[in-house]
């Protein structure tokens, strides 16, 4: 009985733990995952918030709000940023004007707006999805920052 | 452009017009159908209801992760292994918290509007069409004729956002400060900073007047590209631009 429990726990510690390195432009599917998963990726921060950046991908793909674990929209997730990360964050955060670009690898969960939807008012985007006007189909709640620099 | 199949499944989840721009013509039916390796138990399983691909794990098994949320032991180990808890509190311990440093900021903001160039430069457009940054500023405080001015949960890495509702002359415009505060991140609200609060205010209300008065009523520029995406030098430019303020 113990060892089953064992087992059935460490399948579980396993597939949430499971992590394998991607390139933020090359995700695909894996935007739809609940895996935790470690991307290599530009970050932008401003005062309205922190994006994953997929303005220079190769080839189309779709940029993700930055989000800590229980942020509003982000879903239940298990776990929670440790210290560290937010040291490494720090630097590069622009609560108070002004923009900046870091070239990171981090770790953690994608999540996708339900229903999403769209529309234009004034000019601009906006949605029920992620980001300041909800504009953001995906998000991704942040689990660690592994390496961070400016970059352009 | 390659237009994955995995994305057009997606945007059949939505009720209406799905197209993020970033994806451009994806959305309507532009993928090459292109073959992706998908693990559909590797999503959670409402998800693959929405999306109705006809997926399944075997067996019926709820995906991994649900699997680890519906257990017991899982859910819980998963929590464990040394990480700190999360970023939260109000950094300045029995200082006085949201609301209750709007009267500072916003009087700060008012004497900002003061300094040479401020007030001209920032929200020269709408002073032209009769419209007084200190008088709406003063009107969003008090959340009357042109909106208010709110305390809510945003997303931990922004310090506010600004969004309208409404059109013609019954459009408000609403500022939502954040509540959270982390002083080992950055200044935030409720660091208590008036200085930089009442800067943070002029940055929204330059925001609130295009969107009251029309575009070009303030020098602060939208600052997400037309597809939702931050517009990084946008967020630059209105930092200089609110030079004159600060």
């Amino acid at each position: 009985m113990q060892l089953a429990k064992l087992i059935a726990i460490a399948v579980c510690l396993a597939s949430v733990v499971q992590s394998q390195s991607f390139d933020f432009c090359d995700l695909g599917a894996k935007l739809l995952s609940s895996d935790v998963v470690i991307v290599r990726v530009r970050l932008g921060f401003t005062m309205h918030g922190a994006y994953l950046l997929s303005d220079r991908c190769a080839h189309k793909a779709p940029a993700a709000a930055l989000l800590s674990p229980h942020d509003p929209g982000a879903p239940d997730v298990p776990f929670e940023i440790d210290r560290e990360s937010l040291e490494r964050l720090k630097p590069f955060v622009r609560l108070n004007g002004g923009a900046s670009v870091a070239c990171a690898i981090v770790s953690g969960v994608f999540t996708t707006a339900k229903s999403f939807t769209t529309y234009r008012a004034d000019g601009q985007l906006h949605g029920n999805g992620f980001g300041p006007q909800g504009a953001l189909q995906f998000a991704f709640v942040l689990r660690s920052v592994q390496t961070i620099t400016g970059c352009q | 452009m390659d237009c994955p199949s995995w994305y057009s499944a997606l945007l059949n989840t939505g009720d209406g017009d799905p197209s993020p721009g970033d994806l451009g013509n994806c959305a309507n039916g532009g993928g090459d159908n292109t073959s992706m390796e998908f693990d559909p138990c590797s999503v959670s399983s409402e998800l693959l209801d929405q999306v109705g691909m006809g997926l399944s794990c075997d067996n019926g098994a709820l995906p991994p992760c649900e699997q680890a949320a519906s257990s017991g032991p899982c859910s819980g180990g998963a929590t464990s292994g040394g990480d700190a808890p999360p970023p939260s509190g109000t950094g300045s311990a029995g200082g006085p918290q949201n609301r209750a440093l709007l009267g500072a900021a916003v009087a700060q903001a008012l004497q900002d509007l003061l300094k040479p160039n401020c007030a001209q430069s920032v929200f020269g457009g709408g002073v032209a069409k009769g419209y007084d940054p200190a008088t709406i500023l003063t009107d969003m405080e008090n959340g009357t004729k042109y909106g208010s001015i709110q305390f809510g949960s945003v997303p931990s890495y922004a310090f506010a956002t600004e969004n309208s509702s409404g059109f013609l002359f019954w459009k408000k415009a609403t500022i939502t400060i954040n509540t959270f505060n982390d002083p080992s991140l950055g200044i935030y609200w409720n660091a208590g900073n008036t200085a930089v609060n009442g800067l943070a205010l002029l940055h929204e209300l330059g925001h609130a007047f295009n969107d009251l008065f029309g575009q070009g009523s303030s020098a602060i520029i939208f600052d997400a590209n037309p597809d939702g995406t931050p517009n990084l030098a946008a967020e630059n430019q209105n930092a200089q631009t609110l030079a004159p303020c600060n």
